[in-house]
């Protein structure tokens, strides 16, 4: 069964509601920031979920353990051995902005549960056959 | 499946998936420019794997046991931590991260002092070992965009300024890679020039970017 493409703008409006309600409403500007709707309102509901999932990767400490296992797979360091992490140096003239001269991306919360079940929810909804060959492709 | 089935769907994913992080995520959540920071360092890291796996080089951190990358953008810091690229034991490249390069037109022109139009930011330069300060176009061998917000048709026009200010288009030339990212590029000097996005609207605007030269990815993290 195909959703209607006012389905799929209800079900996009219904799943911002509730990301904003769970605390996240940052994630959804930056999402929705550059959005530009196209004819298929299904398809832009899968990029809204699949951007979603991927900024809270962006956010999560699964995404940076990602991150660091894909460098000690590839990357060492100078004494041979793997890296011990990932850090932003804050320029000098940069300090007056984020009052810290270093930041780690090792500090983050894991949100690997959220990011697990809304992948979860893309897959049985591809499987469940609602969106366009060429959407789901 | 119905709409209303859809929409239970989602609710359940978030309030299941946020309980009990949901403290943590009011006090914690990074700002807009971490999470940019953390995927720009995953596409490098996708980089080093790339270039280890498929084209043979062997990658070394200098100057540091942690990964760094800049606040800003800026000339290369030989001070900062960066990573040393060797080729059948040869030192092939050095890869930096938010780095300035000089444009075509200012070397063209050579102008001098330079001003703020005439060079511009790369968030992954793979760049000849010998460049230093803002490279010129012929030391530049990768420039890699990241994109962790939607991608759109102005972040597309950014990207072939950064071709045009990098390369005259020619006939395909040989550049400084085997196989990946490209052996060829129709572009002298020929760098390659790669966009990732965390957006799958990114792989929309390939045809463009195939015929200049740049190739477009869409790798979430």
């Amino acid at each position: 069964m195909t959703l209607s493409k006012e389905d799929w703008q209800d079900i996009l409006g219904h799943t911002r509601a509730r990301v904003r309600e769970a605390g996240l409403a940052e994630i959804d500007m930056q999402v929705t920031m550059d959005f530009r709707t196209t004819e298929s309102s299904g398809a832009d509901f899968l990029r809204y979920l699949t951007s979603l999932i991927s900024a809270l990767g962006e956010r999560s400490y699964s995404g940076y353990q990602r991150t660091l296992d894909t460098f000690r797979e590839c990357l060492r360091s100078e004494n041979g051995k793997p890296i011990e992490g990932v850090e932003i140096r804050i320029e000098d003239r940069d300090y007056g902005v984020y009052g810290t001269s270093l930041v780690s991306l090792a500090d983050q919360t894991d949100l690997s549960i959220v990011i697990g079940e809304l992948k979860n929810l893309r897959k049985e909804l591809l499987e469940a056959g609602l969106f366009d060959e060429e959407v789901s492709g | 499946m119905k709409k209303s089935a859809v929409k239970s769907k989602v609710t359940r994913a978030l309030r299941k998936g946020i309980k009990g992080a949901k403290a943590d995520i009011e006090g914690l959540v990074p700002k807009a420019f971490t999470a940019g920071k953390l995927y720009e360092a995953y596409v490098l890291a996708l980089i080093c794997q790339k270039l280890r796996n498929v084209e043979g080089c062997g990658l070394t951190l200098i100057g540091s046991t942690k990964v760094a990358l800049k606040s800003s953008p800026g000339p290369i810091n030989t001070s900062y931590p960066h990573i040393k690229v060797e080729r059948n034991g040869q030192h092939f490249a050095n890869i930096w991260t938010d780095v300035e390069f000089t444009s075509l037109s200012a070397v063209h022109s050579g102008k001098s002092p330079l001003t703020l139009g005439d060079y511009h930011e790369i968030d992954i330069a793979v760049v000849a070992p010998s460049a230093s300060s803002r490279p010129h176009p012929n030391e530049v061998f990768l420039a890699v965009e990241c994109k962790n917000t939607g991608y759109q048709k102005s972040l597309l026009r950014e990207t072939l300024g950064v071709r045009r200010e990098l390369s005259m288009l020619q006939d395909p030339h040989p550049t400084a890679f085997t196989t990946w990212p490209s052996a060829v590029v129709p572009a002298v000097p020929p760098s390659c020039i790669a966009v990732y996005s965390s957006d799958p609207a990114v792989l929309s605007y390939a045809g463009p970017g195939s015929f200049f030269g740049i190739s477009f990815y869409h790798e979430p993290l």
